[in-house]
């Protein structure tokens, strides 16, 4: 199956370039291709060392754009939603849970007050109660990657049986 | 001696003698489905609920097909439900592309085998866009400006002789998006491309791995609703009344959770009761 997946991301990959960048210059005459096709290229020079620095300067444009385009409203979507929600949002019992779970969370990772201070006071047992809910947390995590191997063996133990042995 | 060297074992059973337990409990409810019961989670629900309000008669829905094949089994159901639902709307048009996954087109396809189209037609009523290069700087395009990005579909048609596309200028013409993904990129990009910046209405299915941590996105509005693994699949099968392979698996699913459960628990009585025995012969 990964193989599978390799092999249609290698197609496709070839196929856009053949279609979009390629095929748009060549038949449509559009000649802006040229800069993305000249920069492609540009990236393989790494594996010639003397001109293995020309890499940087494509690599350097795609970090730039990835970095501007996801800074914009990435803060906004990830860190204030987030936060307001945890705070503004409480309606039920479970959203109150979920926000002092949160706040006894970041305890843990609180290491600016050095480690004689964090051993002792309500720091201390809040720490740990935050280790606990992360442990909960990874519990969670583990039992729903389970679910999703499992799943997978199911998908093909149905081909199996199914598709292939006809039983069904 | 001999009652100690018992809870050792039960520790450390065989893993062949696992192995062949989990294929016993998985083809077993596979040939005799023991038609246990399924109950919808709140989060599936919203999902159902969300497409029930947004896909409206006159409405355009986007589906994103931001897997990959190998994640099939437990995207596959989710994919084939949510877009049934959609489909089953009337007077919905309704746009398909990836922008993350180059496979997603090919695995539209595939879903659309499935998907009783219910009169609707291609070119007209729905259309695959296809693949789209450029990950986060495509999906920021697209947003801004549609005709700008798409040219032709998947198979080539100029988007001028699809009806489906006709009007669409950029996201704020969009009613529901739907995100069908499995990892990364998928839904956090189109986050903050496009839920964010334009404040659509958005649904989500995904990989049981990946969906506790999608979970504060519910909780925070930012997705309307998630259908998460086959579990979620076969819930969104139940509530669209269309049973499919989720609903086929998840007797398989339930019989290997308990034996999982039964293993854990073993494990962790073999754990105590040879820490106790050693602890009482000193």
């Amino acid at each position: 199956m990964l193989g599978l997946g390799v092999a249609i991301t290698t197609v496709m990959g070839i196929r856009n370039i053949l279609d979009i960048a390629i095929g748009g210059l060549i038949t449509k005459g559009e000649t802006t291709w040229i800069v993305p096709i000249i920069l492609g290229v540009l990236l393989f020079t790494r594996f010639f060392r003397q001109v293995a620095w020309l890499s940087r300067w494509p690599l350097a444009l795609l970090v730039g754009i990835g970095i501007g385009i996801s800074l914009g409203s990435g803060i906004d979507a990830n860190f204030i939603t987030q936060i307001r929600s945890t705070i503004t949002g409480v309606k039920d019992i479970n959203q109150a849970l979920l926000g002092v779970m949160v706040i006894l969370t970041i305890t843990y990772f609180i290491f600016s007050i050095g480690k004689a201070q964090r051993e002792k006071g309500v720091l201390k047992y809040t720490a740990q109660l935050g280790r606990y809910i992360m442990m909960i947390c990874f519990g969670a995590l583990f039992g729903n990657t389970v679910m999703t191997r499992m799943a997978l063996f199911i998908g093909q133990m149905r081909f199996l049986l199914f598709d292939w042995l006809k039983l069904g | 001696m001999e009652r100690k060297g018992f809870w050792d074992r039960l520790q450390s059973i065989d893993h062949r003698i696992l192995y062949a337990a989990v294929i016993v409990v998985i083809i077993i409810p596979l040939l005799r489905p023991l038609g246990l019961p399924i109950t919808v989670t709140d989060a599936t629900l919203k999902a159902y609920k969300a497409v029930d309000e947004y896909a409206k008669p006159g409405s355009v829905v986007v589906i994103a097909f931001e897997f990959i094949a190998g994640n099939w089994p437990e995207m596959g159901p989710i994919a084939v439900a949510m877009t049934q639902h959609v489909f089953n709307k009337p007077d919905v048009r309704i746009i398909i592309l990836a922008m993350g996954r180059d496979e997603g087109p090919i695995l539209a396809e595939r879903t659309l085998r499935y998907v009783d189209k219910k009169g609707k037609e291609y070119g007209r009523d729905y259309v695959n866009l296809g693949f789209f290069a450029g990950g986060e700087a495509a999906m920021a395009a697209f947003a801004r400006d549609i005709p700008g990005l798409v040219k032709k579909d998947y198979y080539g048609t100029p988007i001028e002789g699809l009806p489906v596309m006709s009007g669409l200028k950029s996201l704020s013409d969009i009613d529901l998006f739907i995100c069908l993904w499995s990892g990364t990129p998928g839904w956090v990009e189109y986050l903050r491309q496009w839920q964010t910046p334009y404040g659509i209405a958005c649904v989500g299915g995904t990989l049981g791995i990946v969906g506790p941590g999608a979970q504060p996105y519910v909780a925070a509005g930012q997705l309307k609703g998630l259908v998460v693994g086959l579990r979620g699949g076969g819930e969104y099968e139940k509530l669209i009344n269309k049973p499919g392979e989720a609903t086929a698996g998840l007797d398989a699913i339930s019989t290997t959770h308990i034996l999982i459960f039964v293993c854990v628990i073993l494990g962790n009585i073999g754990y105590f009761a040879a820490r106790g025995a050693r602890r009482r012969e000193g």
